[in-house]
């Protein structure tokens, strides 16, 4: 079967896009159609992480989260997902969500360009059951960052998903 | 990257008849290899075949009966 039109969700409403472009990538449409531009092109090749987005899909009546690399995701992937950016989780009056009030206060950001997507790897991690330090780590190593070292991070996730680390 | 058509099958069978009608498929996992070489223009499929949406190619299991008993499968 094949279908000129492909239906996603974006911030609680349906999406139509007629005649995509197969041969889209999915940043692309993210950063110049949709005009967010607070997901951003890394090394374009599914490395670094800086391009990360979460992809709600159902399965058996319960939404299952996916953080996913954009940069090497074609658009017509999307088709009936939900698709959370990172501009979509600051609420209506500007607060930050958890995760971005815990990498605040914890430091865990410092030029910013990996931020994004460790943020929606948090988001990812929540739905994972992580439980510890180790896990943590481990479930970044999808996300490259040159500058912080890593600790900080680790310690505003660990805030966010309510686990005490040692050293903090 | 050149044009290409893209399908995403639901079943091993339906995948495999488009791989034998179109000229020069290429199958689509995770995409860390073969997308950056698209992006390069090192690799020039016609068609694209997303291997997502196939169930029956997912998961890592454990089966107890025969000699092989532990699956990693394409698409976990």
């Amino acid at each position: 079967m094949s279908s000129n039109i492909i239906n996603f969700i974006h911030k609680d409403q349906i999406v139509e896009v007629k005649n995509p472009d197969p041969n889209e990538i999915l940043l692309n449409y993210i950063r110049t159609t949709l005009k967010k531009t607070g997901t951003k092109e890394g090394c374009a090749e599914g490395g670094c992480g800086a391009c990360t987005v979460v992809l709600g899909e159902l399965k058996n009546n319960e939404i299952n989260y996916k953080a996913i690399n954009s940069c090497i995701t074609f658009l017509p992937t999307l088709q009936g997902k939900q698709l959370i950016l990172v501009e979509d989780l600051t609420s209506k009056d500007g607060s930050l969500h958890p995760v971005q009030d815990a990498m605040v206060n914890f430091h865990g950001s410092q030029c910013g360009f990996c931020t994004p997507g460790i943020i929606l790897s948090a988001i990812e991690m929540k739905n994972n059951n992580i439980s510890g330090e180790k896990e943590i780590r481990k479930f970044l190593d999808g996300n490259l960052c040159r500058c912080t070292g890593y600790h900080n991070i680790v310690k505003s996730i660990s805030e966010y998903l309510d686990i005490k680390i040692k050293n903090v | 990257m050149y044009n290409f058509n893209y399908h995403t099958p639901d079943t091993i069978e339906d995948c495999i008849k488009i791989f034998n009608s179109v000229e020069f498929p290429k199958y689509l996992a995770g995409g860390m290899t073969i997308i950056p070489s698209l992006k390069q223009k090192l690799s020039t499929p016609s068609d694209i075949i997303d291997l997502q949406n196939i169930k029956t190619l997912k998961g890592i299991y454990l089966n107890r009966r025969g000699l092989s008993n532990f699956f990693i499968n394409l698409m976990i």
